[in-house]
């Protein structure tokens, strides 16, 4: 059992029930492979970077989820024959938020408040 | 003799830079990510091209990093690969 990071991105101009049934299937898959989706950002739509199939916007989907690793290969595949899907990324979640943001907290604990000086004067 | 000497001084006076200290190092990134678009432009040039250390000041390992951050961002359009320019 692993963490995984996805992110695609649809053409921005599909109605949001082609978005939904992407979703829908990386549930399928994700649950046919013991995992379940922990989180769901919908960015919405973006400006793109630069232009990809002649398009200028896109409609961004952030999943986090946990599954066995074959769940991948499966999704890629699906992913990459969807036409309407621009681009879409699968990564092992880094937790990248969470490890910074603990490492920072280690570096600088928690300030010791310092009212007592100002008091006395 | 004077304008000699005027060179000679000026060029003691040339001393070797600085040496920049690595952003993520000291902020504490443990790891970095590439969904963050703030921090994959700012060590961007202006072109879009990923920054060399030598500009930046950042650590061999975290240039790594960044490197792989700044590639997928720009697979996902959240970065250029080239900026357009005009003539």
């Amino acid at each position: 059992m692993n963490k995984y990071e996805m992110i695609f991105v649809l053409q921005a101009d599909e109605p949001e029930t082609e978005m939904e049934s992407r979703v829908a299937k990386v549930q399928r898959v994700v649950g046919e492979h013991a995992g379940e989706i922990n989180e769901r950002n919908h960015w919405g739509v973006r400006q793109l970077a630069y232009d990809i199939q002649h398009q200028t916007r896109g409609n961004y989907m952030h999943l986090r989820f946990r599954s066995e690793g074959d769940a991948v290969a499966v999704l890629d595949t699906e992913f990459r024959l969807d036409s309407k899907v621009l681009r879409h990324l699968i990564v092992v979640d880094e937790e990248w938020k969470e490890r910074n943001e603990a490492s920072r907290a280690k570096r600088r604990p928690a300030p010791v408040e310092e009212q007592m000086d100002d008091s006395e004067d | 003799m004077a304008k000699s000497r005027a060179k000679d001084s000026k060029k003691k006076k040339r001393r070797p830079a600085k040496k920049k200290k690595c952003f993520f190092c000291t902020e504490g990134f443990v790891v970095i990510d590439y969904k963050d678009m703030d921090l994959m432009r700012k060590f961007c040039t202006e072109r879009g091209k990923i920054a060399p250390r030598r500009n930046t000041g950042t650590c061999p390992k975290h240039q790594r990093m960044l490197a792989t951050s700044v590639k997928r961002a720009r697979h996902l359009a959240l970065v250029p690969f080239i900026k357009d320019y005009f003539r």
